[in-house]
């Protein structure tokens, strides 16, 4: 990497800035980059917390028999790890660097509605809290898994009503998110700066933020309805009453699939704007892969009960859905094959953010055939509930979501705080996630192909070997998550010396055309139409 | 191909290949750039309404027929 600066005239920016210091900055924060952070610190605490649940699951599988844990405590356990990393961590973390990066990167002085943007972050911390201290009102926690199915749903403790109400602010607080994303991106782009030339990651976030104006109000339909049976005298998913539980599942569903590209589509923007700059080449097929993220966006609202196929359908149901999802393989596949082709024959190197996206898109693959494999029907009878699903999600949230938002904090590390990270430490902790994850993960497919369900604190001995291992992965994976906070720390102290205002030699997108760090205002005149067209031309696009 | 159309005009058929094109990831630069001239955004989502539609038709009555009464 070396360092082709472009300077444009956005020095003088950073010396003006009359805005309130120490607490008052955050609490009141309206810039786009102090909410940016505060979101992406949220997430990592979240992912902590998480992390910590999931290695108290791995704890008691580690060996057969109840260890550690009563089994209500465990299912409390797998039900907030579940909660925590989807709403707590991977969604405010995207949403984070959507804050950061839209702006700088369609030249827009902030986001469109900065009050908003700060009641949207400010939501999250008491969701937060009410998750938490729900393991200690009587009951405990939900402990009914994610999903909150009906009838469990209908039937436990406080923790049940305290997640809904979590779940309530933090769908306001990603809807409203989601309006800001929107709003930015079609008005307040640069001028000369089209729809088609935009960079991908804005393209995902834009999308992504559609989907969750859709179906965020269906999630808060369904557990508005579970709380309404609750306490309200309603039936909606009583079947005593003349309700039905399996209703809850198809609104549910309606809301859980285009979910899983909200948490997918963004870590595809992250790892197309990537791997054309370490492989300096320009996306290959940017049409195609814009087309192909909005196909994937329409597809995932017709392949819900496809989560569904064990809970009794007629079979022409289950075929259409059976179809329709394993159709959805084309538009991802098509992404695959770009960035495969963006990467032939291109001058390849390979920093942390490159290797963090190389390793995506080789287990988001692999989670995506397995996912392929689930879709059918007949197999999924024989799969449903059990660790090989478990698998197919960790690679495609984990190796998915997760490594592209790695890749993301590496990537930009150098814009946020002025500084470069250790690149050496940063090798370190991609080949030590790479590894660890596969190590955690892999066995679990063989687990569910053998039979062993999810949700269990206990198990048949047969399973022993495999789970062990998984346990001893997980362990060292999570741990290993400290040399990321030791190196972002580190960087924002100082790293290994000054940024320059491009670390990368093969970017081409507007935030690399502000100084490092990134100046409290950037922007402020929308950057000139010539330097949009020469990016534009750069990224070969028209 | 014929660029004498400045304004986006009614192209159904076009925006129905360009929306195919899309689904299967593979179009010719060519066309590509002349989709961006002689569509609008507006006629391209509707024509990917009117696909998605034709597509779930298409896949029900797939199933009816694979299915036996």
């Amino acid at each position: 990497m070396t360092t082709a600066t472009h300077d444009h005239d956005h020095a003088h920016d950073d010396h003006h800035d009359h805005h309130p210091t120490g607490l008052a900055r955050w609490v009141t924060a309206t810039n786009h980059k102090d909410i940016g952070t505060l979101y992406m610190w949220f997430a990592f605490i979240m992912f902590i917390s998480g992390g910590v649940l999931a290695l108290c699951i791995r704890l008691e599988l580690f060996s057969p028999g109840l260890q550690f844990f009563r089994p209500e405590l465990f299912n409390q356990f797998t039900t907030l790890h579940g909660l925590i990393m989807v709403f707590g961590a991977i969604m405010p973390a995207f949403t984070g660097l959507a804050n950061w990066q839209i702006p700088l990167m369609i030249g827009a002085p902030d986001m469109a509605f900065a009050r908003m943007n700060n009641w949207s972050f400010w939501l999250l911390p008491p969701a937060a809290l009410l998750l938490m201290i729900s393991f200690v009102v009587p009951g405990g926690a939900a402990a009914a898994g994610w999903t909150l199915y009906a009838p469990l749903s209908t039937q436990m403790g406080m923790g049940m009503d305290l997640t809904i109400f979590a779940i309530h602010i933090m769908g306001i607080s990603s809807i409203m998110g989601a309006i800001n994303i929107v709003t930015t991106i079609l008005n307040m782009r640069a001028p000369g700066m089209t729809m088609m030339k935009m960079p991908m990651f804005v393209w995902t976030s834009l999308i992504t933020a559609y989907l969750l104006i859709a179906v965020m109000p269906v999630l808060a339909g369904a557990v508005t309805m579970v709380l309404t049976d609750r306490h309200f005298g309603t039936n909606f998913f009583n079947a005593a009453g003349g309700g039905d539980p399996v209703l809850y599942q198809h609104i549910f569903w309606f809301f859980g699939h285009p979910e899983v590209y909200i948490m997918a589509l963004p870590a595809f923007g992250i790892v197309s704007q990537v791997i054309p700059t370490f492989a300096r080449k320009p996306l290959f097929g940017y049409h195609s892969m814009v087309y192909a993220t909005s196909s994937i966006a329409i597809l995932s609202f017709m392949v819900w009960a496809h989560h569904m196929y064990s809970v009794g359908m007629p079979v022409t149901a289950q075929l259409f859905f059976m179809y329709a999802t394993t159709l959805i393989a084309v538009p991802t596949g098509v992404k695959v094959f770009n960035w495969i082709a963006t990467m032939w024959k291109g001058e390849m190197s390979f920093e942390t953010p490159m290797l963090f996206a190389i390793g995506f898109v080789c287990l988001f693959t692999l989670g995506g055939l397995s996912g392929v494999v689930l879709s059918i029907a007949a197999v999924d009878i024989q799969l449903h509930d059990t660790y090989y699903v478990v698998a197919h999600f960790h690679y495609v949230l984990v190796a998915g979501a997760l490594f592209s938002l790695f890749a993301a904090v590496y990537y930009w590390l150098p814009k946020w705080t002025g500084y470069m990270y250790d690149e050496k430490m940063g090798k370190f902790h991609f080949w030590w996630s790479m590894i660890w994850f596969n190590v955690t993960f892999f066995p679990m497919h063989f687990l569910g192909l053998a039979g062993m369900p999810r949700r269990i604190p206990d198990y048949a001995t047969q399973f022993t070997e495999f789970n062990t291992i998984a346990s001893i992965g997980a362990a060292m994976f999570g741990f290993g998550q400290l040399i990321l906070l030791y190196n972002v720390i580190r960087t924002i102290r100082g790293g290994v010396g000054p940024a320059p205002q491009k670390p990368w030699e093969g970017a081409h997108t507007l935030e690399w055309e502000v100084p490092s760090p990134a100046p409290f205002h950037t922007w402020e005149t929308p950057p000139p139409v010539a330097l949009v067209d020469k990016l534009s031309a750069e990224q070969k696009l028209h | 191909m014929s660029d004498n159309e400045r304004k986006p005009s009614l192209n159904p058929f076009k925006a129905i290949g360009a929306v195919l094109a899309a689904f299967s990831g593979i179009r010719r630069g060519k066309d590509s750039k002349g989709d961006l001239q002689k569509l609008s955004p507006v006629q391209i989502i509707l024509a990917a309404l009117i696909c998605a539609a034709v597509f779930i038709a298409s896949l029900l009555l797939l199933v009816r027929n694979i299915v036996p009464d």
